[in-house]
């Protein structure tokens, strides 16, 4: 399973090309300027996530829906350990 | 684990360098093994000896070579990527006849094949892009 | 030597500074390391792939000419985003290099079987 590095707002093609290929089991992780994409809908079976320390910076956590947990630096690096590749759309 | 980590931005132009050092942080703290972290584009400015930080942000050049040092792992500067963004070591310095060698201490000059090797022999590649 | 299935994902399009150039570096290198390569191009990389690219009065090096080492190098799966290519009205007549075109299922079973996947 594949876990997807998303680091671009909404208005850019990072997330939206993403999506057209995520699978069933892959993760997307939102950080730096991807965390303004915390609103968009994932498939069936994909799961989201976001950077805490990007969602504070930039002062949206009551902006991200609670279907997107934040997550911390230990908590990336644990999703690189359980899934691969790991993809930048940036 | 066995990462490799690329880094492509420009530190204080983009995240890159910054996101980049927290995961190695983390992963470092977490027991796994740094490869080799590869700056390679506009991430090799990261590795000029001559940046100032403002007080109040990270000293991001500093916290590379300090992280490496503690934990073991090459910090490898793209030679071709380096030498047009004004980052020299002395041999290259003298070679291109440039006024000064710009490399901090603790980043290396490397060739585009160290990259490569990094990814052959690491369990995962990360890239933190622009 | 152990060969990995790492896959170049380009996505962004030429002459922005060196980044096209210097990726195409990259996938060379590791062409020569006798990795199983392969290259996707994706939304804005398909310009990568338009003929008659001539930056020379912008003072930098070819993308398009440097894609023709590919061949050279073994690098034998090249593929492009149909998306991609039908968004911006680039017809396969119009592109300069052999290329496998995928759609987006197809896209995700490539990247889903690599080991490593380089952005670009």
């Amino acid at each position: 399973m594949t876990l997807h590095v998303v680091n671009k707002p909404p208005s850019n093609l990072a997330i939206t090309s993403c999506l057209a290929v995520v699978l069933p089991g892959d993760v997307v992780l939102l950080i730096e300027h991807g965390v303004y994409c915390g609103s968009v809908s994932v498939p069936e079976g994909v799961s989201m996530y976001a950077m805490d320390l990007d969602v504070h910076a930039r002062g949206l956590d009551d902006r991200i829906p609670p279907n997107v947990p934040l997550i911390d630096d230990a908590r990336f690096v644990e999703l690189a350990c359980e899934h691969n590749p790991i993809v930048t759309w940036a | 684990m066995n990462f490799a980590l690329a880094v492509y931005g420009a530190p204080y132009s983009s995240q890159a360098s910054g996101s980049a050092l927290r995961f190695a942080r983390a992963a470092t703290a977490a027991g796994h093994k740094i490869e080799r972290v590869f700056f390679y584009h506009d991430g090799v400015t990261v590795a000029n000896e001559s940046i100032v930080a403002p007080q109040d942000e990270s000293d991001l050049p500093t916290e590379w070579t300090a992280l490496a040092t503690e934990h073991q792992f090459e910090l490898a500067v793209c030679i071709a990527a380096s030498l047009k963004r004004g980052v020299v070591n002395e041999t290259e310095q003298q070679r291109y006849e440039t006024p000064s060698a710009t490399l901090k201490q603790g980043f290396e000059i490397v060739g585009l094949g160290q990259l490569v090797d990094a990814v052959i022999n690491a369990h995962r590649l990360v890239t933190f892009a622009a | 030597m152990t060969s990995k299935k790492i896959l170049f994902l380009l996505r962004s399009p030429p002459y922005a500074g060196s980044q096209a150039y210097e990726t195409l570096e990259s996938l060379l290198v590791t062409a020569v390391f006798d990795q199983e390569v392969s290259v996707l191009f994706a939304d804005d990389g398909v310009y990568q792939l338009l003929k008659e690219q001539d930056p020379s009065g912008i003072g930098t090096r070819s993308v398009g000419a440097g894609l023709k080492a590919l061949s050279t190098y073994d690098v034998e799966r090249v593929y492009a985003s149909t998306a991609s290519l039908e968004e911006r009205g680039v017809p396969l007549g119009d592109v300069d290099l052999a290329v496998e075109t995928l759609d987006a299922e197809q896209i995700s079973a490539l990247i889903a079987g690599q080991d490593a996947v380089i952005s670009g």
